[in-house]
C-alpha cells in the first residue's frame, strides 16, 4: 500500500521498512507466502456453490470419454452387427403383424357368424368397449418372481 | 424369411445431407437473376475438418452416438406378449367404418368475393380434426413418448431455482432435460419474458419404461389415499397427464435416499403420449401399466 | 359377403361359450442367444460412451461416505513422461481414464448387521416346486410363460372349459358365471372382452365361441357336482396344449394363445 502510494521502488521500500523498525526497537519483520488455504473467490456461499455442484452435474464438460476410433475391420463387424439385429428385428415384427392380422380376421368372422346365428347373442357382444380399465391385479412381469408366486387365498365378497 | 422383410435397411453409412433450406421458411426470396443463396449451406457439412459431422446420429463414427438396446425392456415385452392382443380385441368393433372429424367446410360460392377466401372453420371447434379409424392390426395404441415438465413459480424471483428442477428432472429420467423460458411478458403475475421458469425433458424407450415402473411400482402405491388419475384428464388425441406434488416426487428412489441433496424438490407434470386416436383409448393402453384411474368420477364427467 | 349370410343358421342351433382363461407371465420371457449377446454388446458400448460419474454430487467433501466411496475406487494409470506407453498415453480428467468404460465400485458394509445399509437382494429361482414336481394344475409353474386353462370332459376328452349359453344370452357372461360354477366361487377373473376372439363351427351345426379372460388370484379347483364330468384340469403352456389337443383342434385354436 505504502510502495504504490509513494511510487517509490523496491529497494527504497525495503530500506524504509528496516529503518522504521529498527527506529522502533523492533526485530525484523519476515513475510512468507504459504499455500492458499482459503478459496480465491471467498464471495461464494454455500447456495452458489451448490448451484454450480449442480450446474456441472448435467454439464458434459470433462465428463466426456473420449470418441470411440475403430478400425475398419472393426466398422466393418459393427456394421454387419447392426445389419443382423435390424433383420431380427423386422422379421420379429413381421411375425407379430402377422398373428395380429389373423386374429383380426377371425374375430372379424367369428362376429360375422354369431350375427348370423343369434343376433340376440351379437347384440349383447358387439357393444362399444373403449375406455375399459385393466385391473391393477394384472402385473407387469419382473425379472424374477415374488416371493409369494400366486395369491390362492381369494375370497368372493 | 429374408423375403418377408419389407423395409429394406441400408447400411447406416448414408451420408447426411448439406442442405439446410427445408427448414428455412423463408416468405420470399429474389426471383430476378441473378438468384443468389437459394440454397442454406451448413458449411460445416463441406469441410473436411469434422468428418464426425457427416454421419446420421446412429451411425457409430458420429460424435452423437449413443447405444440403444442395452438391456431387456420388461414393459415393452409385457406390451408385445399380452396387451397388444388384448387392446387389439377391446378396441374391435364389429364392421367399424372411419369416423370422420371436423373439417373446414367450403364457401357456397354465391358471391364473387368468396374466390380464394380461406375455408370456413368447421362447426363447435377452431381447428380440423382428424378422422377416427377402426382399430386394426397395424394401429393398435401402443406408448410414444413421456415428456416431464416442471414449471418453478419462484423461478420469478430466483432464476437458479430452474437449475436445481432441471436436475431433479434429470435425476428422475436419467436423460438430460432443458431449462424453458417464459414466451411472453405477463405483469400481472410478474413474468418476463425470456426469464427462466423451469424444466422439461421428452423421453422415449427403455428409459419411458423404467420410469413408467418406477411411477406405478413405487412411486403411486405410497401416495396416501391416491385414487387414481382423474377421468378428465386427456388431450382428445390421445395423450393423458398425471402432476405429482412436490412431496410426492419425494418418493421416487433418486430422490428419497439422497434426501439431504433436496432439501427442495419440485412437482412436475408427467404427460404421456400415445399413438391412441382417442383418450377413451389412450386410457386403456395407460391403465395396463398398472397406473390407477380414478373410475369413481366417471359418471360426472 | 351376401352369399354365406343367406345362408340361414336355424334358430335352435346350439351355441356354445369357451373360456380362454389365461395366467399371464410372472417373469420376463427368456432372451434368444441373439438377443442376449446383441444387447451385452450395446450395454459395453453404452459403458464406454457413459459420461463419467460425479461422485462430488453424491458424497459430501470431507464426510466419511465420500472417504469409503473412494477408497474403494480403483486409481487409473497416470502420465509420466519418461514412460512409454504402448497404448496410448493415458488421459484422466476426475479421475477417469477417458478411453476407457469407467468402474464405478460401490463400497460394501464391513458388518452385515449394519442397518444403514440395505440387505444384499435375494433372486428368487425362477424354477419353482411346481416345476420340480411337474405338477401341471399349479398356477406357480412356467413362470416365464403364459399358462392357459384346460379341462379333461368324461365324454369330449381335453378341451377348453366350455359351457351352453344361458338365459343372459351373453357370451362372457354365461362362460364366467359357467366357470365358477364348475371351479368354485373364489376366483378372481378379468374378461378381456365380449366379443368372441374366434369361433368354431362344428359338423353337427354347434357353434364355440372363445371368450378371453385372464386370472388374476385365486384358485381353479373342480367341485363336488361337477366331477361326475370333469375328470381333471390342467394349466398348460400353448406347446404343451398343442401336443394335449391335437393338430385338428390345436390349428382352430392356435392363434388365439400366446407363449
Amino acid at each position: 500500500m505504502l510502495s504504490r502510494s509513494a511510487n517509490l521502488t523496491k529497494a527504497e521500500c525495503a530500506s524504509l521498512a528496516t529503518s522504521t523498525t529498527k527506529a522502533l526497537g523492533l526485530a525484523p519483520r519476515v513475510q512468507v507466502r504459504t499455500k492458499r488455504t482459503k478459496a480465491k473467490a471467498s464471495g461464494i456461499t454455500p447456495q452458489t456453490q451448490r448451484i454450480i455442484t449442480q450446474l456441472s452435474v448435467m454439464s458434459a464438460r470433462k465428463k466426456q470419454p473420449r470418441m470411440l476410433k475403430l478400425s475398419q475391420e472393426d466398422l466393418v463387424k459393427h456394421q454387419t452387427i447392426q445389419t443382423a439385429w435390424h433383420t431380427y428385428q423386422d422379421i420379429q415384427k413381421h411375425q407379430r403383424q402377422e398373428a395380429l392380422k389373423l386374429q383380426f380376421q377371425k374375430t372379424d368372422a367369428a362376429m360375422d357368424l354369431l350375427q348370423r346365428a343369434a343376433p340376440d347373442v351379437y347384440r349383447h357382444a358387439n357393444v362399444d368397449e373403449q375406455g375399459k380399465v385393466f385391473p391393477m391385479e394384472l402385473r407387469v412381469p419382473t425379472d424374477f418372481p415374488p416371493r409369494k408366486v400366486w395369491y390362492y387365498d381369494y375370497k368372493k365378497e | 424369411m429374408l423375403s418377408n422383410v419389407r423395409s429394406a435397411r441400408t447400411l447406416p453409412s448414408t451420408l447426411r445431407s448439406f442442405s439446410t433450406s427445408q427448414h428455412s421458411y423463408k416468405a420470399a426470396c429474389s426471383i430476378v437473376p441473378p438468384v443468389h443463396h437459394l440454397v442454406k449451406i451448413d458449411k460445416s457439412k463441406l469441410t473436411p475438418r469434422f468428418p464426425g459431422l457427416k454421419y446420421e446420429k446412429d451411425d457409430i463414427r458420429s460424435p452423437a452416438y449413443r447405444p440403444t438396446d442395452t438391456r431387456q425392456d420388461r414393459l415393452q415385452e409385457h406390451y408385445l406378449n399380452t396387451l397388444q392382443s388384448d387392446l387389439l380385441l377391446i378396441n374391435y368393433r364389429h364392421k367399424a367404418e372411419t369416423k370422420e372429424g371436423l373439417k373446414n367446410r367450403p364457401w357456397d360460392g354465391t358471391s364473387p368475393y368468396q374466390l380464394n377466401r380461406p375455408m370456413k372453420k368447421p362447426r363447435g371447434s377452431k381447428s380440423q380434426l382428424p378422422d377416427i379409424r377402426p382399430t386394426k392390426w397395424n394401429n393398435i395404441p401402443e406408448l410414444e413418448s413421456v415428456t416431464i415438465n416442471t414449471y418453478v413459480r419462484e423461478a420469478r424471483e430466483n432464476e437458479m431455482l430452474t437449475i436445481s428442477a432441471a436436475l431433479q428432472l434429470q435425476q428422475l429420467t436419467g436423460c438430460k432435460p432443458k431449462v424453458v423460458y417464459s414466451k411472453s411478458d405477463v405483469p400481472n403475475w410478474k413474468i418476463r419474458k425470456g426469464h427462466a421458469m423451469g424444466a422439461k425433458v421428452t423421453i422415449t424407450g427403455y428409459e419411458m419404461s423404467q420410469f413408467l415402473n418406477t411411477l406405478s411400482e413405487i412411486v403411486l402405491p405410497r401416495i396416501r389415499e391416491y385414487k387414481g388419475i382423474s377421468m378428465s384428464s386427456g388431450d382428445r388425441f390421445g395423450g393423458i397427464s398425471l402432476g405429482l406434488t412436490e412431496e410426492e416426487v419425494k418418493f421416487f428412489p433418486e430422490i428419497d435416499l439422497n434426501q439431504d441433496l433436496w432439501p427442495k424438490t419440485f412437482g412436475i407434470h408427467i404427460n404421456i403420449n400415445t399413438t391412441a386416436q382417442t383418450t377413451e383409448q389412450a386410457r386403456t393402453l395407460i391403465s395396463s401399466l398398472q397406473i390407477p384411474f380414478n373410475t369413481e368420477n366417471a359418471q360426472r364427467m | 359377403m351376401s352369399t354365406p349370410a343367406k345362408r340361414v343358421v336355424s334358430k335352435g342351433v346350439p351355441i356354445r361359450a369357451n373360456l380362454i382363461l389365461s395366467r399371464i407371465p410372472i417373469v420376463v420371457p427368456e432372451e434368444t442367444k441373439i438377443e442376449k449377446q446383441y444387447r451385452q454388446y450395446q450395454n459395453a458400448l453404452e459403458r464406454r460412451l457413459m459420461w463419467t460419474f460425479p461422485a462430488y454430487h453424491y458424497f459430501k467433501k470431507g464426510t466419511l461416505s465420500e472417504h469409503k466411496f473412494l477408497s474403494v475406487q480403483k486409481k487409473p494409470i497416470t502420465n509420466n513422461p519418461n514412460v512409454w506407453f504402448p497404448k496410448g498415453v493415458p488421459d484422466i480428467q476426475h479421475g477417469r481414464e477417458r478411453s476407457k468404460a469407467q468402474e464405478v465400485i460401490l463400497p460394501k458394509s464391513e458388518t452385515s448387521d449394519d442397518s444403514n445399509i440395505t440387505r444384499p437382494v435375494e433372486k428368487n429361482s425362477i424354477v419353482t416346486e411346481a416345476d420340480k414336481a411337474g405338477d401341471k394344475s399349479s398356477l406357480e409353474r412356467q413362470l416365464r410363460k403364459t399358462l392357459y386353462l384346460l379341462v379333461n370332459y368324461k365324454k369330449g376328452g381335453w378341451s377348453f372349459p366350455k359351457f351352453d349359453i344361458d338365459e343372459s344370452r351373453s357370451l362372457d357372461l354365461t362362460a364366467e358365471n359357467g366357470l365358477r360354477k364348475i371351479g368354485g366361487e373364489n376366483i378372481n377373473t378379468w374378461t378381456v372382452s365380449k366379443k368372441p376372439v374366434g369361433a368354431i363351427e362344428s359338423k353337427d351345426g354347434s357353434l364355440d365361441f372363445f371368450i378371453k379372460s385372464h386370472i388374476l388370484a385365486g384358485k381353479f379347483d373342480i367341485v363336488k357336482e361337477s366331477k361326475g364330468d370333469i375328470g381333471e384340469y390342467a394349466w398348460l403352456t400353448k406347446t404343451e396344449i398343442q401336443e394335449k389337443l391335437g393338430d385338428d383342434y390345436f390349428s382352430q385354436t392356435g392363434y388365439m394363445l400366446t407363449e
